[in-house]
């Protein structure tokens, strides 16, 4: 341990080296974990912070709230059998300005009735009341210029709407929420399509899936978050962009300890004709391996912590605790792994070589 | 009567040279005694590093017996040559073989687990106090060759085999180095065997045997 340590500071400029680059590879890889993270928010915040457990959507809406529709009958039925603890959800993807002649902005209407637990905290403003043409805004459209109080036009209904208040985290799919009233989505379908008739997309249950209503299917928010589109295919290939570089970065790691130990075979041979014993060889690899992954993993995480704060709140990064943990820690192992091939070169080192001049 | 430290009893030991079997060391008998400094002189690739990586404990013969201090040796199993390496053998090498990392005190104290005070004590004798904290890299030849002389008597070993000590050195100084040797064996009751083809040191040894097509005989 203490040879180790001891080789480590004599050969700092060889082993700074490859912290660095371990620092800058991890750094790479948590990087991606806060956006991989990120971006799935940016997808998924809207349902997933509703405080509901269950949605029920109908049969053949292949788990997509927007695709799904649910008749009068049919929601009165879910209403029965979960009582106040479901509530009526409708997802529409439409297009807002600020007054009639700016651009025009993404929105996701969730149309939900007011009295409902589906009802959104504000932290500025007031909650979405039973107002028409009240709305209440993801704070992404605060950062547009939208305050508190201004009047904001529904492109295609030309119906304008009040914003009454400011919510965190709520986006779907990539593009953020504005939660109105039944009432007010149905007025602005009503004035887009004037046959239009009251049905609900979907109910959202704060319970586990009681009896089955015949025409639905009852999803976890689980299901239902991984079904929105795009949220698994950017996961999944972000996610494996990820663990590749995890991969790669401990492989390097190895590549390195294999090439710089094997310039020390001469020292590896002096050291077991003197008497060290293999099992002190390989702790003493092993842990100059572990010392470099560990200080490189602390490194980049404070790095990427840092780098996390300086961002700006639109960028879609979220820094989870636990999978940088778990990526790290996953970095060290494999980088322990991958230095056995150097423990396997220097377990075949002969002492006897040193005797006779052979290693000069 | 006295210390026998080391006794090689008829050792063989021969390598497959293409199609022919070459024989390096043929029934080659040494015994040396606590306190006793004995030289091995011969051509090169006459099988002197040969007998010196056997009698170190890193090489089998193919036949013959190696007592150290009264333990046949030879019977243990490879595993525990690397203990008896440590605990019996002294070694010093050609091109003295410090490592780069460790300050010349730390090749006794880190690599040996030798007290400080036998550090301070060996450096003393040697006359290189002063480099105690020095890396090897910042020594002289042969002020390296003195801190692996003193890295070979720092542990209890009671066998000291030295290989060509003198041979990355001058005269002058391979001299000096070989007078370290022999005032530490005599000193310290230890038994070493120097493998040489420097004559010019050879009075310094208590005994001397030549080796030449793989026999050994006192000259």
């Amino acid at each position: 341990m203490k040879l180790a340590w001891k080789e480590l500071k004599y050969n700092w400029k060889k082993y700074l080296l490859v912290e660095i680059i371990v620092i800058l590879m991890m750094f790479m890889v948590l990087f991606l974990s806060g956006l991989v993270k990120g971006l799935g928010s940016a997808v998924s915040s809207g349902v997933d912070n509703m405080p509901a457990e269950t949605f029920i959507v109908s049969e053949d809406a292949e788990k997509i709230l927007t695709v799904s529709s649910l008749t009068s009958d049919e929601f009165a039925t879910v209403r029965q059998v979960y009582g106040k603890k479901a509530a009526s959800i409708d997802v529409q993807r439409m297009y807002i300005q600020k007054d009639t002649d700016s651009d025009k902005l993404d929105i996701a209407y969730f149309a939900i009735d007011p009295d409902d637990f589906l009802n959104p905290e504000v932290y500025q403003g007031e909650k979405l009341g039973t107002d028409t043409d009240a709305i209440v805004l993801d704070d992404d459209f605060e950062s547009q210029g939208i305050q508190v109080g201004d009047s904001i036009v529904d492109s295609a209904s030309g119906i304008q709407l009040k914003v009454v208040g400011f919510t965190k985290d709520a986006m779907y799919g990539h593009i953020s929420v504005g939660y109105i009233s039944v009432k007010t989505y149905t007025s602005i379908m009503k004035a887009l399509n004037p046959m239009y008739q009251e049905r609900v997309h979907a109910a959202a249950v704060q319970s586990a899936p009681g009896e089955k209503v015949d025409g639905t299917k009852a999803y976890s928010k689980a299901e239902i978050v991984e079904a929105i589109p795009g949220y698994k295919a950017e996961q999944m290939t972000i996610t494996m962009v990820e663990w590749l570089l995890v991969v790669i970065t401990a492989l390097i790691i190895g590549i390195f300890f294999f090439v710089i130990n094997l310039q020390k075979e001469k020292e590896f041979g002096v050291l077991k004709a003197v008497g060290t014993s293999m099992g002190s060889l390989v702790r003493m690899i092993l842990s100059q391996v572990f010392l470099i992954a560990v200080s490189g993993a602390v490194l980049s995480a404070g790095l990427v912590a840092l780098m996390s704060a300086a961002l700006p709140a639109t960028m879609p990064f979220t820094l989870l605790g636990s999978q940088v943990a778990l990526v790290l820690a996953a970095f060290v192992l494999i980088s322990i792994l991958g230095s056995l091939a150097t423990v396997i070169r220097v377990a075949s080192i002969d002492p006897a070589q040193i005797i006779g001049g052979d290693f000069q | 009567m006295t210390n026998t430290v080391l006794n090689m009893k008829d050792i063989v030991k021969s390598y497959r040279d293409g199609e022919a079997q070459r024989t390096i060391l043929n029934h080659v008998n040494l015994t040396v005694r606590a306190g006793e400094f004995v030289a091995i002189v011969g051509p090169s690739g006459c099988g002197k590093s040969t007998l010196l990586n056997i009698a170190g404990m890193m090489l089998s013969p193919d036949s013959g017996e190696i007592e150290l201090c009264g333990q046949t040796v030879s019977a243990l199993p490879k595993k525990k040559w690397t203990r008896i390496r440590k605990e019996m053998i002294g070694f010093i090498f050609q091109n003295h073989q410090l490592l780069p990392y460790l300050k010349a005190g730390e090749q006794l104290s880190v690599l040996l687990k030798c007290d400080g005070q036998k550090v301070q004590e060996l450096f003393g004798e040697l006359n290189i106090e002063h480099l105690i904290d020095q890396y090897p890299a910042r020594m002289s030849g042969g002020e390296r060759q003195r801190v692996a002389i003193a890295r070979a008597f720092a542990s209890d070993a009671n066998l000291i085999l030295a290989d060509e000590p003198t041979a990355s050195l001058d005269s002058e100084r391979g001299r000096h180095a070989v007078e370290m040797i022999q005032m530490e064996v005599h000193k310290r009751n230890r038994a070493a065997v120097m493998v040489t083809h420097d004559e010019r040191v050879l009075d310094l040894a208590d005994k001397i045997y030549k080796m030449e097509d793989g026999k050994l005989m006192e000259s």
